[in-house]
């Protein structure tokens, strides 16, 4: 075990290894990017660093009842602080609770270890509690905060750490984890957590749906939009499904945009592409963007609290007016 | 392991050290020096530009053994002891995370005490505005009239949370971003304590990076210093701050220059494989655009870079003109503030950029004319297809109609109904009452709920300046409708025909319509002739 088993992002790892050599490690770190680059495994990694005593601080070994304890939660100087059950931010007793532990030394590592995860689901109270003790907290005691976007967290909270972007992985190092599913490498788009999790088989069953409606929209004649306004609600059943059906609708306007604009290589649904061809070839360039586009209100609008149908059966009018045929534009 | 990081290590503690709030500085110690001390003071700000540093200054100067005094000994247990944060007659409160009314309790009663061993019972009240409603509401009466031996200091990055009872009690100072010129220096005089080698030209990176706020500059350079050990060469603070190559920029513009769109979709590839971040790319996009369109106007000394940049920022310059600028400026502003909040940003990044290369070249006015008045004939490039086929745009001059602020609003407002408003055939406003028909039953339905009424009542309100009722009715029932407003012009007669092809034969109007693809509208008699 070691920093060597993490995969991609050797820059970050060599950075944060170099401090760790030198001692010069900074309080309060902040490791922003996408879900499932190995943001968490990499925190741990340092985790386990600053407390392994066989090869610490430099390295790790993965072995000792430090390293083991902390890999299973269960260290009593390596806290995470995370979403409590059945609700949706960190509250401000959780990190209240962190406070009073921060003056203490450690109890049986060399460092205390906080870990926030993910930091963008403080609230403004437990954001701002977290203020002080991050700025200045006791010897030995270190902050590293997880974050997918980091436009999301206070100003306040973001000057106060150092802050390292993740990259997604490149097609390759998904490759290299044993992912044979072309599909699945190009769909992960460069996350192994989405790779290693995804159920193709159910994603291709969404792909399709997702397929079905745009080619229904295209298609539709004035007789046949009622049918196609009542199929958006299969797309918009459930909250949880929908955001990812929003997710497959880019992946598939991208892959479009791709044949569009010449560049078939970075096409993910490779294993279709006739069927995108066709769409392609169905508009110009032109009416794909402004489809498209209108996929970016309805992700913004799933903020607030709005029917989803109703978003749905906007897409769908939106998609139709996109062939110059169609007897709904000529309105 | 000891080590601290640049901005706790060189946090100032004498106040000569506090960079860039020189007013404020100067104004307290005179306040120590004619005896003239407040007993509450409120410091507000931006992150990172000395208020708590202040705070801390200010109370070694009141309660420091040779005090009050302008510049504390930092060697008194009284000094040491604030420093270090441990002193008994100093309380640094996190308001932040004890905001409720009993810890104000807490603090009253405890400000009732005689300080122990020093001058005064200082409070430091940091993150102030967080404090609960109540808490705010216990602190007024000590605030207003605290034991003479109290005094209160209170820190916040939010002044407008606080309320007015609370502010008219205070002295307030507000701290104002650090000018980059303060930090340079500042990080200089840093890296040279730490025995670092850095140049200028890095410094000025991270300066740009740190938007005025003295802690972000030094945990940039921290984290530099830490990536490249005593030596710093230019490349390493680009690549530790995240900054785009410049090649990559260069391309982008040039396939920007050339609307092609497949080179800049590869662009986006490129950076996102090297591992750049895509936010970053936009930002520093925007600001080589902005640098093009300062060179294209000549604004040559606002741009900063050496010369064979400058030279090349220019040659670029040419292949745009002021107005395409100018609009990609507009639209990548946009792209980048929509993709903070995605979740998808690669994509949508994707879909900007093409939208870019794809929205028309706007010709400089001043250079159609120009080959115009040269005799030669321009003619514009075939119109690209708007990206807005649907909302075809009025004519230039006429007045908006109301059907048009309708849903003008309504896109602000509630995206869905507007793509349903826009099918309407008509909308009108009759007196009270706002009627839209729809086309069909279809239509009709689905512009038939709760929601879609409730959008449409609001946004025709709003434009009506007035609560209004919205009727929804459908078919193509209604009689056909007189000549619409927009026909306002005057009925066609025998002298108007013969005005107008008068007007066509004129050479200079002739010009007009074919470079400007336009038509004639109306032909009006000059007055007095």
């Amino acid at each position: 075990m070691g920093f060597d088993q993490f995969i991609g992002n050797r820059k970050i790892v060599g950075r944060i290894r170099t401090k760790l050599k030198q001692e010069r490690f900074p309080h309060g770190l902040m490791f922003a990017g996408p879900e499932g680059v190995g943001r968490r495994t990499f925190a741990l990694m340092v985790a386990k660093a600053l407390n392994c005593p066989l090869q610490g601080p430099e390295d790790f070994c993965g072995d000792c009842t430090h390293c083991r304890r902390i890999q299973s939660g269960t260290h009593p100087d390596v806290q995470t602080v995370t979403v409590e059950e059945e609700a949706t931010q960190i509250k401000i007793v959780q990190i209240r609770q962190l406070l009073s532990t921060l003056e203490m030394k450690p109890l049986e590592g060399r460092n205390k270890v906080f870990i926030i995860d993910p930091a963008n689901l403080l609230n403004q109270e437990s954001s701002n509690a977290l203020l002080k003790g991050l700025e200045e907290p006791p010897d030995n005691s270190f902050f590293m905060l997880m974050a997918v976007n980091v436009h999301e967290l206070l100003l306040t909270i973001r000057s106060r750490c150092q802050i390292y972007h993740f990259a997604p992985l490149t097609l390759d190092e998904i490759r290299s984890q044993g992912i044979t599913d072309e599909f699945a490498v190009r769909w992960s788009q460069g996350s192994i957590g989405r790779a290693r999790s995804a159920d193709i088989a159910a994603i291709k069953a969404q792909r399709e749906l997702v397929l079905d409606f745009i080619e229904a929209a295209v298609n539709a004649k004035d007789e046949t939009l009622r049918d196609m306004l009542s199929a958006s609600a299969d797309l918009s059943r459930t909250r949880q499904d929908f955001s990812g059906h929003l997710t497959m609708m880019a992946a598939v306007l991208g892959d479009i945009l791709y044949l569009t604009e010449g560049t078939p290589d970075n096409v993910i649904c490779a294993d279709i592409r006739p069927r995108l061809e066709r769409l392609a070839s169905s508009a110009p360039a032109e009416r794909w963007v402004r489809v498209s586009e209108f996929l970016r209100v309805m992700e913004n609008s799933l903020k607030g609290h709005i029917n989803r149908q109703m978003l749905t059966d906007a897409m769908a009018l939106v998609t139709a007016e996109i062939s110059d045929d169609n007897p709904v534009k000529s309105r | 392991m000891k080590y601290q990081v640049i901005a706790r290590k060189f946090r100032p503690q004498v106040f000569e050290d506090v960079i860039g709030q020189k007013p404020i500085v100067q104004t307290l110690q005179n306040a120590i020096r004619m005896n003239r001390i407040g007993h509450a003071y409120l410091f507000s700000g931006p992150r990172g530009v000395g208020k708590t540093t202040t705070a801390r200054l200010l109370a070694k100067g009141l309660n420091c053994i040779q005090g009050p005094t302008i510049s504390p000994c930092n060697q008194c247990p009284s000094c040491l002891e604030i420093a270090s944060g441990q002193c008994m007659d100093v309380l640094e409160i996190d308001a932040a995370s004890n905001t409720g009314v009993d810890n104000i309790r807490e603090l009253r009663e405890n400000a009732r005490y005689a300080p122990s061993r020093d001058r005064f019972k200082i409070f430091i009240v940091d993150e102030v505005h967080m404090l609960s409603t109540s808490a705010f509401n216990a602190l007024l009466k000590i605030l207003e009239e605290p034991p003479s031996h109290v005094a209160f200091i209170m820190a916040t990055t939010e002044r407008h949370k606080l309320p007015a009872t609370i502010l008219s009690r205070c002295q307030q100072f507000v701290f104002r971003s650090i000018s980059a010129a303060e930090i340079q220096a500042h990080l200089r005089s840093i890296a040279d304590r730490e025995g670092v080698k850095i140049d200028d030209r890095s410094l000025s990176y991270v300066v740009r990076a740190s938007e005025g706020s003295m802690r972000d500059a030094q945990s940039l350079l921290d984290q530099i210093i830490s990536f490249s050990g005593q030596e710093v060469v230019d490349e390493d603070v680009r690549d530790v701050l995240g900054f785009i190559p410049s090649e990559i920029l260069d391309q982008t513009v040039d396939a920007l220059a050339g609307r092609d769109s497949r080179a800049l979709l590869n662009n986006i590839g490129i950076v996102i494989d090297q591992g750049l971040n895509i936010q970053q790319y936009v930002r520093e996009f925007i600001g080589r655009i902005r640098d093009i369109l300062l060179m294209r106007l000549d604004l040559d000394e606002k741009v900063l870079g050496s010369i064979e940049e400058k030279k090349a920022l220019k040659e670029r310059s040419a292949q745009f003109s002021e107005q395409d600028l100018i609009r990609y400026f507009d639209m990548l502003l946009k792209l980048e503030s929509d993709l903070r909040f995605t979740a998808q940003p690669r994509f949508h990044l994707e879909v900007g950029f093409i939208k870019l290369a794809k929205v028309g070249h706007v010709r400089d006015i001043e250079e159609v004319l120009s080959s115009m008045r040269d005799g030669k004939i321009a003619v514009l490039p075939p119109p690209v297809a708007s990206v807005k086929p649907a909302a075809a745009s009025p004519k230039p001059a006429a007045p908006p109609s109301f059907k048009d602020s309708l849903t003008k609003r309504l896109q602000d407002k509630s995206p869905t109904t507007f793509v349903y408003a826009q099918k309407a055939e008509r909308i009108e406003q009759i007196g009270e009452r706002v009627e839209i028909q729809m086309p069909n039953d279809l239509y009709f339905s689905a512009l038939d709920t709760r929601e879609h009424r409730a959008a449409l009542e609001s946004a025709a309100t709003e434009v009506v300046g007035r609560p209004v009722s919205v009727s929804l009715m459908k078919g193509q029932a209604s009689p056909p409708r007189p000549a619409a407003p927009s026909a306002a012009r005057p009925p066609a007669t025998p002298e108007t025909n013969a005005a107008m092809d008068t007007a066509r034969q004129e050479p200079l109007v002739k010009k007009f319509l074919e470079v400007f693809r336009g038509d004639l509208a109306q032909v009006k008699p000059v007055k007095g002739e």
